[in-house]
């Protein structure tokens, strides 16, 4: 090892690269390997993103497949960077910025309550049946739903009527409109959406901080109760450090995962009032379905692929940190 | 300092179904360091449960010092506790670990840092005391949980299998530690173990037992030189002892391959004790005695010797079972070989059948008188002094 890496230092420059990568991959026979899933995701995502997006950001689309699309330079990218849709732009950014710091912190409270209740005991009183295990796989139902149907669902219960529950259970505390309800009224639309978002989304967290919990050996809690730590302490000196990693790669996972979804606030408010809850993914999915400006809707896709590479960079490091 | 009483303390789970601790009543005294041994599933973990306020008795009642802490939380008991896989918590440093229940209780800084650093120092932990736990050998991570169990200067020290993570050598070591540690602490002391050497070798006095049953507590050499049932008698003492089912009629014991004439105070004991016919006798292997072909009760052929050193263990085949004698190394014998088996009476033990001792010969019989009037007494090969 020491010796090769010797050759390559004393060679340097590009031969030096070319060395060091050729020993990291483990020579030309061990890039051969890679060759098919190269090929593979050249095929599924480098073509149809990279290339299709991009060439297609520089044009007009239109639907007739046998007319040619124009290529109109960076009218596209201006459009959304400077012209008219400008405002919209950064409207969805901020928007889509406020969903992620509200529904992710939101997402891991939720789920780490409901791992740390689900790891404690559920015995129905007298009759000694365990019934843990119901309890465990319901906490899962929502991640099982569609999110459109997790969307929907969540959009009923939240509009003004007798069967919109969630809104009548708003009321005793808020003072929501009865026009319009949860979804059509700011600024309980964007909660609304938020709820429904963490509903649909804790099981995955949930799961993880389950799996978390249960492998802190219980001697840590009967020692600790020994020593004298009340529950909070508890948590505070024992769970919690033992989850901080898993904790770390969900927050970032779901980061990443939240950022470009847009099912949820398509199917529960449409992104209205107005566009009160259109997060940037809605916005490009209207404009590319909605209006038909595929153009348009790939800049505004590729402003954004460049934008979340800083989050993705942040979360590979935290991906391969060593705690 | 203080003494710690069990009450006809009883703990179940499974709504009664098992039944872990049944009425066990046992006291440590000031001071002491007591034993609990017993196999898998015996109840003796559960009962250190107990005591630390781990688990709370379904009856009974513990009391610390004449104070009933039956129904406290662990953290109001004062114990102090050391588990078999340490439960040193992961996050945190030797130090951080070692000031953690005495930072719960609310101590300020200069005690907390005073204290520390005397456990440490007690433990010879000092230049550990900016490690994690990770970064511990197993030995090392066994003295940071002793220190921090000391730390508190507990009321009473409760050790559950600390040293079964350990190899054998350290073992050893740690063994004689946590017996000097606990007699310059002199704190009432309980520690669990289903290792019959451990307890032999560190208690002042050992609690044997079975089933959620204590069935004896006395000093080890009690427990093994005058073991109250077949249980302890079986459970305690490497090599295990030889149990003989026997018969037992007019003054004759039968065991099989060779009969006994029992004195008459043995033979009295045993007609008031025994229902039936029935009765079995414990030979301790090392009274068992090796000596020239027809100079013994009877004439066997040696299965297999183990050397052990100084002793070497000499197994037969008596009837159809498998005999046990630990003979010194210097004698003579051969795998294959025939040679006379002899009997140190006076350390014979008899038990009913269902598990109570009868009598110990020797503590029935004088005998010294016995062995010059004959009585199936021989005095001959290596007695109580051996041991």
């Amino acid at each position: 090892m020491a010796a090769v890496d010797q050759i390559g230092q004393d060679r340097g420059g590009i031969e030096g690269i070319v060395d060091s990568i050729l020993e990291e991959y483990g020579g030309v026979q061990g890039m051969l390997f890679l060759v098919p899933s190269l090929v593979l995701l050249a095929g599924i995502v480098f073509y149809p993103m990279v290339v299709n997006g991009l060439i297609l950001s520089f044009q007009d689309f239109t639907l007739n497949p046998n007319a040619a699309d124009p290529f109109v330079g960076l009218e596209n990218y201006q459009y959304w960077l400077l012209g008219s849709g400008q405002a919209l732009f950064l409207f969805s950014v901020k928007v889509t910025v406020l969903y992620e710091l509200l529904v992710v912190p939101f997402d891991l409270v939720v789920a780490l309550g409901a791992a740390l209740l689900m790891n404690e005991k559920f015995e129905l009183p007298g009759l000694g049946i365990e019934t843990r295990a119901f309890w465990r796989g319901l906490m899962l139902a929502g991640y099982a739903s569609p999110a459109i149907a997790a969307g929907l669902t969540w959009g009923i219960m939240e509009q003004a009527a007798e069967y919109g529950i969630v809104y009548q259970a708003a009321t005793m505390f808020f003072d929501v409109p009865a026009s319009g309800g949860i979804v059509g009224n700011r600024p309980w639309a964007f909660w609304g959406v938020v709820i429904a978002k963490v509903w649909r989304d804790f099981g995955f967290m949930y799961v993880v901080f389950l799996a978390g919990v249960q492998s802190i050996p219980s001697a840590l809690y009967e020692i600790s109760k020994v020593d004298g730590a009340n529950p909070i302490q508890r948590f505070r000196y024992i769970t919690l450090p033992h989850l901080r990693t898993v904790i770390v790669t969900v927050v970032m996972i779901r980061t990443v995962f939240t950022v470009g979804k847009l099912a949820i606030p398509l199917a529960t408010t449409q992104g209205g009032p107005v566009n009160y809850t259109r997060v940037l993914g809605l916005v490009i999915f209207d404009v590319a379905f909605g209006e038909w400006a595929l153009g348009r809707a790939a800049a505004l896709g590729m402003l954004f692929a460049v934008s979340i590479i800083p989050l993705i960079l942040i979360w590979i490091k935290t991906e391969t940190e060593d705690y | 300092m203080v003494d710690a009483v069990l009450d006809n303390v009883r703990k179940t789970f499974n709504d009664g179904q098992v039944v872990a601790v049944d009425d066990v009543n046992l006291t440590i005294e000031e001071g002491e360091l007591i034993v609990l041994v017993g196999p898998s599933g015996c109840g003796k973990s559960t009962t250190l449960r107990c005591i630390a306020g781990l688990e709370t008795p379904n009856s009974g009642r513990i009391t610390f010092g004449g104070h009933d802490v039956t129904e406290l939380p662990p953290k109001d008991r004062a114990v102090s506790m050391v588990f078999q896989n340490y439960a040193l918590y992961p996050s945190m440093t030797v130090y951080e670990n070692m000031e953690f229940g005495l930072k719960m209780r609310g101590a300020d800084r200069e005690t907390i840092d005073e204290r520390v650093r005397w456990a440490a120092d007690i433990m010879e932990i000092g230049d550990l005391l900016d490690r994690y736990p990770d970064q511990l050998s197993g030995g090392q991570q066994q003295r940071v949980a002793l220190g921090r169990a000391i730390v508190r200067e507990p009321a009473i020290f409760l050790l559950d299998e600390p040293l079964s993570n350990l190899d054998a050598k350290l073992r050893a070591v740690m063994r004689t530690e946590i017996q000097e540690l606990q007699r310059k602490l002199d704190v009432a002391t309980v520690f669990v173990t289903h290792d019959q050497e451990e307890a032999m070798s560190m208690g002042d006095r050992i609690a044997v037992m079975n089933a959620g049953d204590i069935q004896q507590v006395a000093p080890p050499s009690d427990i093994y030189h005058d073991p109250n049932s077949l249980f302890v008698a079986d459970f305690i003492g490497s090599p295990e002892i030889n149990l003989f089912r026997s018969s037992y009629r007019n003054g004759t014991v039968d065991l099989g391959a060779f009969d006994v004439d029992v004195p008459d105070v043995i033979a009295t004991e045993l007609d008031s004790g025994l229902d039936s016919d029935e009765v079995v006798t414990g030979i301790r292997p090392e009274d068992i005695n090796v000596v020239e072909p027809g100079n013994g009760l009877l004439d066997v052929e040696v299965q297999v010797i183990e050397p052990m050193g100084d002793t070497q263990i000499i197994y037969f085949d008596v009837e159809d079972s498998r005999v046990r004698a630990v003979v010194p190394s210097a004698r003579n014998v051969t795998e294959g070989g025939t040679v006379g088996l002899d009997v140190y009476w006076p350390n014979v033990h008899m038990f009913h059948p269902d598990g109570p001792k009868l009598v110990k010969w020797g503590n029935a019989v004088d005998v010294d008188a016995d062995a010059e009037s004959g009585d199936g007494v021989r005095a001959d090969g290596h007695g109580e002094e051996a041991q």
